[in-house]
């Protein structure tokens, strides 16, 4: 499955914040394809976050366009953009859930964009979505927390209401901005094995930014690394030397 | 100087102007509370308190207590759409017209408004209540806008990110978030209209203002003193429940 699948692409990206002048990505050209687990690595400032926000428009480009399935996406189209998002799950570092609520409520908050308003507020969701809510906390080992409010889990917990809220969706991309960023070790590598058996079972896309470049060896198909806003690396992990990792890390 | 520069001395000058100038204009002046003598004096006409009309004040004690509740209420779900127009990250174009709208509304003193509604609805507590729900409106609007401004943008984020409505991302996005500030500025906005209805009694609004007013022109002082400690009774009651439910909702 390569090649023809093509999902997700961005050419000729560049982002510029406010009166800056020096861009925080540029020249970015990009072609995903459904199926792959991409890990997007560099240090601090490299541009990550604003390359993975740029993918489902929460970071508008300055130049360039973004496509998801040859469908190009401008701000202005409100509705166009909201049905492209809600086909992509994002999870963040910060995890952004929804205080005060519990973590079912929080699970469901992933149908919002396939509602009106009005039935998100009733909280008018099909037995389908109810019953697939159960089976997704139950991948995500949560059912017997399902009715806990989120303020009280632990980090590894939170990221895993995280992870169930964007599995909701369906979503055929996975985007992660550092998700296992504030995570222990052993959390995080959880964290990424829930991921990736999601990612393996549904055929999805996945983008991840990570600063761990031992788990991006490890799970990704294909490394993406960027220096100063560029891409300086995009290839299978196997071609990513010693040498190159230095020179990402290097001050 | 390590922890005082040059504006820190003007400013500090300019609170010691203001201090001297505001002694001189309010007259104040501790040695006139020589004739302290004379309160003593008046106290001890509210004494024994005048316990029939008890029941009668109780009543009007409810009125006022409806009234401060019907209008902050009210005024809060007024308020919680408007404050959506009065934030800079959900209003849009809508901003400036709705601050200023607001900023207007606020700067209405409420006695003045109630007495404008008077004019409408004629004496008594609806009057005095539309006026409180107006007041509040703006009051909760202008302050509940501030909360949504300051709000953090996470959970809003993770709302565009599933490709909620718009409306739909502001309730989800916003309020869980604010919840306990805006409940700690209604009820605080709550005991607040509990005085301004007792105010608002001077002018016929009704209420157990309205009777202290009655009661204090006609010289009427061991009833005044049940007013009184009626009044006293009421804000203590809203006070404390105040204080429950936020603890509640922490
Ligand atoms: N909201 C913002 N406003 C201004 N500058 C920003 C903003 N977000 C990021 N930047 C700048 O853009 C560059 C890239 O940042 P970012 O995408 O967050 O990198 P990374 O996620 O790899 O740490 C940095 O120089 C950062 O300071
Ligand atoms: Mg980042």
């Amino acid at each position: 499955m390569l090649c023809n699948d093509e999902l997700l692409k961005i050419t000729n990206g560049k982002v510029t914040y406010g009166r800056s002048d020096t861009p925080a990505i540029h020249d970015v050209n990009l072609t995903f394809t459904r199926g792959e687990f991409v890990c997007v690595l560099g240090k601090t400032g490299a541009g990550k976050s604003t390359l993975i926000r740029t993918l489902n428009g929460l970071q508008p480009l300055s130049e360039g366009t973004v496509s998801y399935q040859n469908q190009t996406y401008s701000l202005k189209e409100a509705e166009a953009l909201r049905k492209i998002r809600r086909n992509m799950g994002m999870i963040f570092q910060q995890h952004q859930l929804i205080p005060r609520l519990s973590v079912l409520q929080n699970v469901y908050t992933g149908l919002f964009g396939f509602h009106s308003t009005f039935q998100n507020v009733l909280g008018l969701f099909t037995d389908v979505e109810k019953s697939k809510a159960r089976q997704i906390l139950e991948q995500v080992e949560l059912l017997p927390l399902q009715h806990q409010r989120v303020d009280s889990l632990s980090g590894g917990q939170k990221q895993r209401v995280g992870i169930a809220r964007a599995l909701i969706q369906s979503p055929e991309v996975f985007l992660g901005d550092e998700p296992v960023a504030s995570l222990d070790p052993g959390t995080a590598d959880r964290i990424f094995q829930l991921i990736k058996k999601a990612h393996e079972e549904q055929g999805l896309l996945t983008i991840i930014n990570v600063h761990s470049v031992k788990l991006a060896l490890h799970y990704a198909t294909r490394i993406i690394a960027l220096k100063e806003g560029r891409v300086v690396f995009d290839d299978v992990p196997e071609n990513l030397t010693e040498e190159l990792q230095d020179s990402l890390y290097e001050r | 100087m390590a922890w005082v520069n040059w504006k820190h001395l003007f400013y500090g000058l300019l609170v010691i102007v203001g201090f001297v100038w505001s002694i001189h204009i309010t007259g104040f002046d501790l040695t006139k509370l020589k004739a302290l003598a004379n309160m003593v004096d008046f106290l001890s006409n509210w004494f024994p308190l005048q316990l029939e009309v008890v029941p009668r004040m109780l009543e009007a004690s409810l009125v006022t207590l409806g009234m401060a509740f019907l209008g902050s209420i009210l005024g809060l779900i007024f308020a919680l759409p408007l404050s959506l127009l009065a934030a800079k990250n959900t209003a849009g174009r809508f901003y400036r017209g709705s601050r200023i709208f607001l900023s207007f509304f606020r700067s209405i003193p409420e006695i003045v408004l109630g007495l404008m509604f008077l004019t409408v609805v004629g004496p008594g507590p609806f009057a005095a209540t539309l006026a409180i729900i107006v007041h509040n409106s703006s009051v909760l609007g202008k302050l509940i806008g501030e909360l949504i401004e300051a709000a953090d943008k996470g959970p809003q984020e993770a709302m565009k990110a599933v490709g909620a409505p718009s409306i739909t991302r502001a309730l989800f996005g916003i309020f869980p978030q604010i919840w306990p500030n805006v409940l700690s500025h209604y009820f605080y906005r709550f005991e607040v209209a509990v005085r301004t209805s007792l105010i608002l009694g001077l002018v016929g609004g009704g209420g157990i203002g309205q009777q202290l007013f009655i009661h204090f022109k006609t010289f009427q002082y061991s009833t005044v003193a049940v007013d009184v400690l009626l009044i006293m009774l009421i804000v203590i009651a809203v006070d404390f429940l105040g204080s429950r439910v936020r603890q509640d909702v922490m």
